[in-house]
């Protein structure tokens, strides 16, 4: 069974119909990179995924859950999302919060987990992502490279099954992008399965089996890495590849 | 320039014969002070009660509290204290005194003060709390919840945290403005700062001291607030840390 599935979906932002008829199957360890221009959806999508939009017409299973803010339960829909990590393009981290604490909370809070046990975990993450000497500091104390770590490391913390990624590295100065992105490459070796919505080309090759194109809502192609990024047929898509690569 | 000397006599100021009077000042000093401190409790309270309706899904308890926001906001304090005191006894709403036996706050007018005054503090104090859930940035929730958060969990630990760092300016202002503006209660016959000056011109014929005295008053109450406000956000900066 796949682990996501997105079934007819349909979504309009304000006037703009930003999603028409998407369907999409992710199975478990795949790692799908989506790709498109500014403006084509793909955030709105993954958002679609964890349900922070729900969409106007179809359906996002999470194996065969309906994932719906509207339809489920509060505690349906948090015990999903539990399952369904996601890193944003500008980190959100909790600026109240020590960069332990910003790890161990959603344990502590959402599944109950002692205090100590829950930071021993964020310690064994923030060791995982190369961080263990900023355990105390502040997030306003970090550079751009480290609060994306360290947000990784929130949602591992998690354990989920899913990890979900909205331009992880667009919001970084160019000397902190390989550090990210060596360790979102790390974690999709691991065999975790990964969604990465990104711009950086080279990477979505190097570390995707699927490269999914979204042109003005619409997935225009759905295809593995050397095929799309070498023999694509798509118009929209040569265009978009001659244009960024 | 000529000055007529015994007319600058005449108006020479005195303060000598305002030493006896200090104790009546100072009880003026503490009836504003409480006053001031219940009120803006209560206010608080109230206030973040007006924001929860404001916040509400149903429409009509949204527009209600904006409604009352409206009509706090956009009246005269002084109007209010009256309608308080003098108008809705007239349909039978009447503020009890306080079951307490002093002739400073055991009185209708000192606790009908506390309602009007807390009342008109709320719709401020909302409307400082929704600046301030405003102001944290929506990523906030979207992080937590799609951590698995629960809404109540997310405001507890999320929002209400950080929002308190960005109202806590906003209420000490509050209170300060409200030691200032409370000084209306002295229309009203309550033994404020502002009425110790009437009592003592009364009672030595000086008008200009009293006068100075309470301006010096409520300027040090002030400063000294302000003061007290400017440290205890220090605090919270070093204990709360974050961008
Ligand atoms: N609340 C909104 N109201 C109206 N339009 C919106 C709203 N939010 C987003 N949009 C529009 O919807 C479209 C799709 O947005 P989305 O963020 O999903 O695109 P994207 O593919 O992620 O783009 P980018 O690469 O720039 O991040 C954009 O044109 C955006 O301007
Ligand atoms: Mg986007």
């Amino acid at each position: 069974m796949s682990i996501l599935r997105v079934v007819n979906l349909s979504k309009k932002l304000g006037d703009l119909q930003v999603l028409k008829e998407i369907n999409l199957e992710i199975e478990s360890g795949e790692v799908v990179a989506i790709i498109g221009p500014s403006g084509s959806g793909k955030s709105t999508l993954l958002r679609c995924l964890n349900s922070l939009e729900v969409p106007d017409s179809g359906t996002v299973y999470f194996y065969d859950t309906e994932v719906n803010a509207k339809k489920q339960t509060e505690a349906e829909l948090n015990a999903v999302r539990q399952n369904i990590g996601m890193v944003f393009q500008h980190f959100n981290l909790f600026p109240h919060l020590s960069v332990l604490e910003n790890v161990s909370i959603a344990p502590r809070l959402a599944l109950g987990q002692p205090k100590e046990a829950a930071e021993k975990q964020a310690l064994e993450l923030l060791e995982r992502v190369g961080l263990q000497d900023k355990v105390s500091a502040y997030p306003e104390k970090l550079s751009g490279g480290q609060k994306q770590r360290v947000a990784i490391a929130r949602a591992l913390a998690m354990k989920p099954e899913v990890m979900l990624f909205d331009e992880p590295t667009s919001a970084l100065d160019p000397e902190m992008i390989k550090e990210v992105l060596m360790v979102i490459a790390d974690l999709a070796n691991s065999g975790l399965t990964t969604i990465l919505v990104t711009h950086e080309m080279g990477f979505a090759k190097e570390i995707s089996n699927r490269i999914v194109f979204l042109d003005e809502g619409r997935i225009m192609e759905d295809a593995p890495p050397e095929q799309f990024f070498n023999h694509t047929k798509n118009e929209r898509a040569k265009i978009f590849l001659s244009k960024i690569m | 320039m000529h000055f007529d000397l015994p007319a600058l006599t005449s108006i020479m100021i005195d303060f000598s014969r305002m030493t006896k009077w200090i104790p009546t000042f100072l009880e003026g000093v503490g009836v504003t002070v409480t006053l001031s401190l219940i009120t803006v409790s209560l206010g608080s309270l109230l206030g973040l009660f007006v924001v929860l309706l404001r916040r509400s899904h149903l429409q009509w308890l949204s527009l209600l509290a904006k409604i009352y926001t409206l009509f706090i906001r956009g009246t005269p304090l002084l109007l209010q204290l009256y309608i308080w005191l003098y108008g809705l006894p007239k349909i039978g709403i009447t503020i009890p005194a306080l079951p307490i036996s002093s002739s400073l706050f055991g009185t209708r007018e000192f606790s009908t003060a506390i309602v009007a005054l807390g009342i008109n503090s709320s719709a401020y104090v909302a409307e400082i709390l929704r600046g301030g859930l405003e102001a944290i940035d929506k990523g906030q929730t979207e992080a937590a919840r799609s951590l698995g958060l629960s809404s109540k969990q997310t405001m507890q630990h999320i929002i209400i945290p950080q929002a308190v760092r960005v109202v806590l300016p906003g209420l000490g202002n509050e209170f300060i403005q409200m030691i200032k503006e409370s000084s209306i209660v002295s229309t009203v016959g309550i033994f404020d700062v502002m009425y110790t000056s009437n009592i003592v011109k009364a009672a030595t014929f000086a008008v200009f001291e009293p006068l100075i005295i309470v301006a010096a008053i409520y300027l040090t109450l002030t400063s000294v607030l302000t003061f007290l406000q400017r440290k205890l956000e220090r605090k919270l900066n070093v204990d709360l840390k974050g961008s």
